[in-house]
């Protein structure tokens, strides 16, 4: 069967490092967490709050233009400013290519779930059963990428994924089917995850100082981020045809998922499916982008299957360590930085790395390094036991219009 | 490009208010029975209606695993039914080549009423962070309980999310990412959902009645259904037992409303048309309609259309049904429900009726079954769901 691969032509990453992906990477490059960490509460009750890093949805507002604003949720909020970031990013103008033949496939987790539990508290708590009939369909896990299908006009293939932390990585996979069926010409990738204050009393609060400290062997426990991420997903032809740019090629992508709440075997599972479905040697892998989040048992797992499979020399970095564990965004966001890391020829370092885990054998970044192989492995994983991995490279050749 | 290895159905199961097999379903379904009533799980006096198609408190406590929302209990006893039927026993296949992809609206989020509602709540008592912020769970807790390690998500399309899943199902084997697939979907009636439709003022307060001129709007369901899908040459090989076939599917976006229909159905007929298409069919080899019909004035009137504008002339000769007239709306699990429902028409060859069908609407211009079960030679079923933001996914299933 002939590889199922696509071109990324644009990417858009909101996180706390700002709107942009420029901005993502250069505070990555920093070395520094995201700045703007600030304290959620949680809702309807007092409980403990949870420090959250994000950006503040009141600056993503400005970022949109105000057509797009009315009764939007904070998630749909997010992923426009990803999704318009990557569009402007790949230099596609919406007019030209038909609308039918974009579409969008959007990873979340908790999009709709704080409208959701407002319905419930206005509409039981009023005693009058009604709600606001247009805030209704905000609880949907689809209103954002409903959202933006509808704001862009994109009448192709619309689906969200949900699978948590890998659904970035489903998100990727169900988008380079679509291209490799001819049901589309381009697809818009994208994640978001905006904490919801009604769930913050079913998380795991983060005592201390918000410090993720991914392969750490201080590490204790994940914190939590806002974000938002876009990728614009075509096909060789359709970029070549209007003159974009190919910024690079996902080359394969694999998830699994464990029966047995065996993490690192699902992650094994995972990047040696990608690595098969890419056809590329493991040789040529020059860096890879964890999902490690700075827990104790998941970074560990995750270790141990990166050691394994890519083995113990191949330049890992995590950006969790700056912009904290954001779900069902983080594979997404991870892709766009492998795209600006690729671009540079730069590996970012880990934010909150010092001292790596003596029981783990693997070569985190706590600088940048220099990107000295083409192909890039983004992995992903979740707590559930789910995992999923892409293999990036560099665009290679002329675009053709064959 | 259409579906190129032929993907069968193995397997089956459901659980819903008709029944909590495949065959108790079918029983009830293909006899017409409405397994609609009044609501009593919740608190509905400030609803304009309140009736819907609960799955009856008995059944609910006969279910193993009661740790864990209904939802989740439901999806995973449906994934052990069909994968019973498919004899696809734990040992058999590669872990890793058998996954689980389920669609839903609403996920796990009934865990929050309960919670929101109690006024003794606390961190404490919080659900299980498991509970209601990871909606996967919906998939991978069936994927625990089987030993299934292959492509686990869930797919939230609205609700379209049920053939949504199926379509990723096929996918999952076209590319050979898998050997075997448990696909399907599941809801359960939550306060919150009630209330937003209520909202709406969709909810009829007596029967559904898809199609109908007196229609008054839909009415909230719940359930699960699921199915094995393998190719078919792997099915035969192992010698398993096809109940029917995924011929073709297409997801669009309408990209028009957050709730209503284009009113020209544009997403809705380049939808079916595609599905057509990537089947390698034509408008005159379709047999029979399942259709989304959910009893709401716009969404079947638009329906309606765009089934006459892809079918032509020969919409006079395709029979239409509606099982939302008997199951109410289960959400995400509405359009699993219906394929099933549909994989047995065409094994029985027996339409059931669309129930409380009594006078024709002309806006509505089609062969609506009703009053009781059909007979015909049902080869190939087109069978349709829309959802809220223009999720649409029509797919198309063959005989066996």
């Amino acid at each position: 069967m002939k590889p199922a691969r696509g071109i990324i032509s644009g990417v858009g990453i909101v996180t706390g490092y700002g709107l942009d992906p420029s901005s993502c990477i250069e505070g990555l490059l920093s070395g520094d967490a995201a700045p703007t960490i600030r304290e959620r509460a949680s809702w309807p009750d007092d409980f403990s709050p949870i420090r959250i890093n994000g950006m503040d949805p009141a600056d993503v507002r400005t970022s949109l233009p105000s057509s797009q604003l009315r009764a939007i949720t904070p998630e749909s909020l997010t992923l426009q400013a990803a999704a318009r970031t990557a569009l402007a990013d790949a230099e596609l103008d919406l007019e030209e290519i038909e609308p039918e033949r974009i579409g969008v496939a959007v990873s979340t987790q908790q999009a709709g779930l704080q409208d959701y539990a407002e319905q419930l508290w206005a509409g039981v708590r009023e005693e009058s059963g009604m709600v606001s009939p247009t805030h209704g369909p905000w609880t949907g896990f689809n209103a954002p990428a409903g959202h933006l299908g509808i704001c862009f006009n994109t009448q192709g293939p619309n689906v969200t994924a949900l699978n948590g932390a890998v659904g970035g990585i489903e998100a990727l996979g169900y988008a380079i089917d679509a291209l490799a069926a001819d049901r589309a010409d381009a697809m818009l990738v994208c994640g978001v995850e905006v904490i919801s204050p009604t769930a913050i009393a079913a998380l795991d609060s983060f005592d201390g100082a918000w410090r993720p400290r991914p392969f750490d062997r201080d590490r204790n426990g994940p914190a939590y981020g806002d974000a938002g991420a876009a990728i614009l997903l075509e096909s060789a032809k359709a970029c070549a045809d209007r003159g974009g740019s190919p910024r690079a090629t996902v080359m394969g992508v694999s998830t699994a998922h464990s029966s047995r709440d065996n993490l690192e075997g699902a992650s094994i599972q995972a990047l040696t499916g990608a690595l098969r479905a890419s056809s590329c040697e493991l040789e040529g892998v020059g860096a890879c982008f964890a999902g490690a989040n700075g827990s104790v048992a998941g970074d560990a797992a995750e270790a141990h299957a990166i050691g394994t499979v890519l083995g113990a020399e191949v330049p890992t970095c995590a950006i969790k360590g700056g912009i904290g564990e954001c779900t069902a965004a983080g594979a997404v966001a991870q892709a766009a930085l492998a795209v600006l890391s690729i671009e540079r020829r730069v590996i970012p370092p880990t934010p909150g790395f010092e001292s790596l885990d003596p029981t783990m054998r693997l070569r985190v970044t706590n600088r940048p390094e220099q990107l000295l192989r083409n192909t890039v492995v983004v992995h992903a994983w979740d707590e559930d036991c789910a995992a999923g991995a892409a293999i990036l490279q560099p665009y290679h050749g002329r675009p053709t219009t064959e | 490009m259409g579906i190129e290895a032929s993907i069968v159905v193995t397997g089956m199961g459901v659980i819903s208010p008709l029944g909590d097999t495949t065959e108790k379903f079918w029983e009830s379904v293909s006899a017409g029975a409405v397994g609609i009533g009044e609501l009593t799980r919740f608190d509905t006096s400030m609803l304009s209606s309140k009736r819907g198609a609960e799955i009856p408190a008995q059944n609910n406590e006969a279910r193993p695993h009661q740790d864990s929302p209904l939802a989740v209990q439901w999806a995973a006893t449906a994934a052990e039914q069909a994968t019973e039927d498919a004899n696809l026993a734990r040992t058999e296949m590669d872990s890793q080549r058998v996954g689980v992809c389920f669609g839903t609206v609403m996920g796990t989020r009934s865990n929050v009423d309960d919670w929101l509602l109690d006024e003794k709540r606390s961190e404490d008592s919080a659900p299980a962070r498991h509970a209601w912020t990871v909606p996967a769970l919906l998939s991978r807790e069936p994927a625990r309980r089987l030993g299934f390690d292959g492509p686990n998500c869930v797919i939230a399309t609205a609700c379209a999310a049920g053939n949504s899943a199926i379509a990723y199902g096929a996918e999952a084997l076209q590319h050979d990412r898998a050997d075997a697939m448990v696909v399907g979907g599941v809801d359960e009636i939550s306060q919150a959902t009630l209330l937003v439709f209520n909202s709406f003022r969709a909810l009829a307060p007596q029967w559904v009645q898809p199609f109908d001129a007196r229609r008054q709007g839909l009415m909230l369901g719940e359930g699960a259904a699921a199915m094995v899908l393998e190719r078919e040459e792997d099915a035969r090989a192992r010698g398993a037992k096809i109940h029917g076939r995924v011929l073709g599917h297409s997801n669009v976006g309408d990209a028009h409303h957050m709730t209503a229909p284009h009113p020209q159905g544009r997403g809705a007929i380049r939808s079916m048309r595609q599905a057509l298409a990537r089947a390698g069919l034509g408008p005159s080899d379709v047999d029979h309609v399942n259709a989304h019909g959910t009893g709401t004035p716009a969404n079947d009137a638009v329906e309606a259309l765009a089934i006459r504008e892809v079918l032509g002339a020969w919409a006079d000769h395709v029979p239409v049904t509606a099982l939302k007239s008997m199951l109410g709306h289960a959400q995400g699990g509405a359009s699993a429900l219906e394929a099933v429902a549909s994989l047995l028409t065409m094994r029985d060859n027996l339409i059931p009726p669309t129930a409380h069908y009594e006078t024709p609407d002309p806006a509505c211009n089609l062969d609506i079954v009703a009053g009781s079960a059909r007979r015909g030679n049902i080869r190939t079923t087109l069978t349709n769901a829309f959802g809220f933001w223009g999720n649409i996914e029509c797919v198309v299933l063959g005989t066996a």
